[in-house]
């Protein structure tokens, strides 16, 4: 796939195949680069590969202990220790792959307090992909050079994180003071203090940092140009970013949603629009990763259309 | 002194390895690391002995993933001899990480402190034996300079 860096690519599938089994391994490793999406791993199913040419399924089906053991063995067996991301349904593995859990749910109230039992795994592949954010450029910045805020719109899959750490890695490039605030450890993918994805040379990483309290202190302690932040949530996220908006930063960030319109009415988005926190919306489309559907001004106007 | 020098050096390696499961206890419940990371900060400065033998545990388990904490373990206690090691308490360290591959941290946190608890009559029959080393020799010496005294006078 071009602009996917090779190197990078092939390190995270070497690691990754590490942790599978050989069956599982061998199938990962054989896949044209960049292609593999995402790794589906079932009690008494299975496993299948999903890349971008189809679904490869491996020989064998794990039984329950295993899927256990592997998932064991994708968090360096510190699965105990990451029992807050548990409850979220997802952990953030070594090179910033999502490993969504399924499994037996220990509720207190109607809160969850404990994953039993994982019986499936859903790992998504994170990958570095260089001129992901071409389409993006010409919003980013205005006639005077001012970087824009801007919020990346999309369904799960479909290269939002991916768009948005290419952005970040140009936007440094370019000479800005790029604050990442990396909630999930998805977009720098952090370890040992080193990102393993290329943020650009002007970036500063807060890894592991609620959104609340990391725009803050990205905002007191780096003079930040841009902040960065992924998955913006409830009203804590919208507070926070209107906040780094009011002291003259700008904001980049991507929000789940399928329809620009119903997105705008749902609490988080429609509290940001009102108060213009962004200056471009842009909408992915469905059918391809990292594709630019439709992009929207900040009164929610179409400015220009792929579809 | 051969049975003293042996005897010391018993209770310094049970004490050794509490200290090591004392912090690993700590880690437990203070640190996000991998297990890896986790034995190789207990371990410390440690080349042989314990230390090794968790050195080697880590070694196995980023080797191969999928092998369990236990028999990681397993491997690596056969592997390296802990000179003066007892069975008691080779069996008490193999139950530890037995339990420690399972459960929430709480329950890996506790299980390490079920094992110090079992550690602690193997400690304490090292340091009376270690003392009784320790006055047998005094005793023995006092003993022998009586006895070149009768023997010069």
């Amino acid at each position: 796939m071009k602009g996917v860096d090779g190197l990078q690519y092939r390190e995270a599938m070497e690691e990754l195949a590490h942790c599978l089994p050989r069956n599982v391994g061998r199938v990962l490793i054989q896949q044209p680069e960049g292609s593999v999406r995402e790794i589906r791993i079932r009690a008494g199913q299975k496993t299948a590969v999903h890349t971008s040419e189809g679904v490869r399924k491996c020989m064998g089906e794990p039984a329950p202990h295993q899927v256990q053991q592997i998932a064991e063995a994708l968090c360096e067996h510190a699965l105990y220790a990451r029992a807050e991301e548990q409850r979220s349904g997802f952990v953030t593995l070594r090179g910033g792959h999502r490993m969504g859990l399924c499994g037996r749910v220990l509720l207190q109230g109607q809160s969850v307090r404990a994953l039993r039992e994982i019986s499936s795994l859903c790992i998504r592949v994170a990958g570095q992909w260089r001129g992901a954010a071409d389409r993006l450029m010409p919003h980013l910045t205005d006639a005077n050079g001012r970087v824009n805020s801007l919020l990346i719109i999309g369904l799960p899959g479909t290269g939002k994180t991916t768009m948005l750490r290419d952005a970040c890695r140009r936007l440094s490039e370019m000479g800005c003071r790029v604050g990442v605030v990396d909630e999930r450890s998805e977009i720098a993918a952090m370890s040992g203090g080193e990102a393993q994805m290329d943020v650009g040379p002007n970036t500063d990483v807060l890894d592991g940092c609620c959104k609340e309290a990391g725009l803050r202190w990205m905002l007191r302690a780096m003079c930040p140009d841009v902040l960065v932040t992924d998955e913006l949530g409830g009203a804590c996220d919208a507070q926070a970013v209107m906040e780094a908006v009011n002291a003259g930063v700008s904001v980049i960030s991507t929000l789940h949603g399928r329809d620009i319109q119903k997105a705008a009415g749902r609490g988080t988005l429609a509290h940001l629009v009102q108060n213009r926190a962004f200056d471009r919306y842009v909408l992915l489309t469905e059918d391809a990763v990292g594709c630019v559907g439709t992009v929207y001004d900040e009164q929610l106007r179409q400015m220009e259309s792929t579809f | 002194m051969a049975l003293r020098e042996r005897w010391l050096a018993r209770l310094s390696l049970v004490e050794q390895t509490q200290d090591m499961l004392a912090r690993l206890r700590l880690m437990l419940t203070q640190e996000r690391m991998g297990m890896c990371e986790v034995l190789g900060e207990c371990a410390g400065e440690g080349k042989d002995g314990m230390p090794a033998r968790f050195i080697e545990t880590a070694r196995l388990i980023r080797s191969e993933p999928l092998m369990d904490l236990h028999a990681a373990y397993a491997q690596a206690a056969e592997k390296i001899r802990v000179a003066g090691e007892s069975k008691a308490e080779k069996k008490v360290v193999e139950q530890l990480f037995s339990e420690m591959g399972v459960g929430t941290a709480a329950m890996r946190e506790q299980a390490v402190a079920a094992c110090l608890r079992r550690l602690k009559p193997i400690a304490q029959e090292a340091a009376r034996k270690a003392e009784l080393g320790s006055r047998l020799c005094v005793q023995l010496g006092l003993l022998g300079g009586v006895m070149l005294g009768i023997v010069l006078w």
